[in-house]
C-alpha cells in the first residue's frame, strides 16, 4: 500500500496537475502535500469551508447521501475535492491547469488514489 | 387621506368590494403558503412527462411574447432523462428566484450552495487571483448537483439536481452550460 506522500506525489504527476494535498476538514489543517502552491494553507482552509457547508446542507435536509467528490471549474483551473470513504472528514484535494488537464482522467485517478490511500 | 379629513380613522371598516377578489381569493391562507401553493400548481409534478409539461406551459406564453421566460428556461432545462430539479438562486441572499421540478428540498440546498460559492470566492480573493467560478459539481451517493453562476450575472447561479443512475456528470454539465447561455432574467 502506498503511503500518503507517495499517493500525493503520484497525483502531481498527472498532466496539468499543480498541487495535491490531504486536508482534515474538521481543523482545516494539511496532513500532507505535494507539488508547488505557495498559498496551500489558504486554499486548504477555503476548501474546508466549502466541504463543511455541503455536509451541513445535506444534514439539514436529512438526506442520506454522502459526498463522492466536488469538482470546481474556474477560469484557468480545475479543483477536485474528494473526501475519503474510510474517513469522510479528511479530503484529498488536487488543483489542475485547465489548459493542460484532462478532467475525466484526473477525476478517475483521484478516486483510484483515494481508494488505495492508507493513513 | 380621506379618512383623516373625516376625523377618526375607521380601522378595519373598509368596504369589501374595493379588494380585488380574484387575486386574493382566500383571506384565511397564510400569504406565503398560498403563493408557494400557486407556484407549485404552476410547476408540473415530477411524474408528468417533462416534454409534455414543457409544451403545455410554453403554449400560452408564446402568444404574449416570443422571448422565453424564466420558468420556460427552467422547465426546458429539466427536460432530459434523469433531471430532478432546477432553480435559479441569488448567491448574495441564498433566496430562490425561480424553480422547476421537485424531489429535493431546494430552499436548504440553495442556501448551502450559496455558502459554498461564497467560501470559494473568498479563497480566490484572498489569493489575489483573477479567476471566476465557471461551475461547481458535487457528486453525492445517488445525485449530482450542478452549481453554475450565470455568465451574464455571476451573483445569480443555476442549481440543478440530477439522478446519478439515469444521467451522467458530463451530460448534466453540458445541459447547465447550454441553459446558462439561454436564461433571460
Amino acid at each position: 500500500m502506498p503511503t500518503v506522500a507517495e499517493s500525493l506525489d503520484e497525483l502531481v504527476t498527472l498532466s496539468g496537475a499543480q498541487c495535491a494535498a490531504l486536508v482534515d476538514s474538521e481543523s482545516g489543517m494539511i496532513l500532507g502535500q505535494s507539488g508547488f502552491n505557495p498559498d496551500m494553507e489558504v486554499t486548504a482552509a477555503g476548501n474546508t469551508e466549502l466541504i463543511r457547508s455541503q455536509i451541513r446542507a445535506l444534514r439539514s435536509q436529512g438526506q442520506d447521501e454522502a459526498i463522492d467528490d466536488i469538482l470546481i471549474t474556474l477560469t484557468n483551473q480545475y479543483d477536485i475535492l474528494r473526501p475519503l470513504k474510510a474517513n469522510p472528514s479528511i479530503f484529498l484535494f488536487v488543483t489542475l491547469d485547465k489548459a493542460k488537464a484532462n478532467l475525466a482522467l484526473a477525476r478517475f485517478r483521484v478516486s483510484e488514489c483515494e481508494a488505495q490511500l492508507a493513513l | 387621506m380621506a379618512d383623516t379629513t373625516r376625523g377618526i380613522p375607521r380601522l378595519g371598516r373598509r368596504p369589501k368590494e374595493a379588494e380585488p377578489r380574484d387575486v386574493y381569493d382566500n383571506y384565511d391562507d397564510d400569504p406565503k403558503t398560498s403563493w408557494a401553493a400557486k407556484l407549485d400548481a404552476f410547476v408540473p409534478a415530477a411524474d408528468v412527462k417533462p416534454a409534455a409539461a414543457a409544451a403545455t406551459a410554453a403554449a400560452p406564453v408564446a402568444e404574449e411574447s416570443s422571448a422565453p421566460t424564466l420558468s420556460d428556461n427552467l422547465l426546458e432545462l429539466i427536460n432530459f432523462e434523469g433531471a430532478m430539479t432546477a432553480a435559479l438562486v441569488d448567491s448574495d441572499s441564498g433566496m430562490i428566484l425561480g424553480r422547476a421540478g421537485n424531489g429535493v428540498e431546494m430552499d436548504l440546498a440553495a442556501a448551502g450552495a450559496s455558502v459554498m460559492l461564497k467560501a470559494r470566492r473568498t479563497t480566490i480573493k484572498t489569493l489575489g487571483l483573477a479567476d471566476e467560478i465557471d461551475d461547481l459539481l458535487v457528486t453525492l451517493t445517488s445525485q449530482l448537483h450542478i452549481i453554475r453562476p450565470l455568465a451574464s450575472r455571476p451573483s445569480i447561479f443555476l442549481y440543478m439536481v440530477v439522478d446519478r443512475a439515469k444521467s451522467s456528470l458530463a451530460m448534466a454539465r453540458f445541459k447547465a452550460t447550454e441553459a446558462d447561455a439561454k436564461i433571460v432574467l
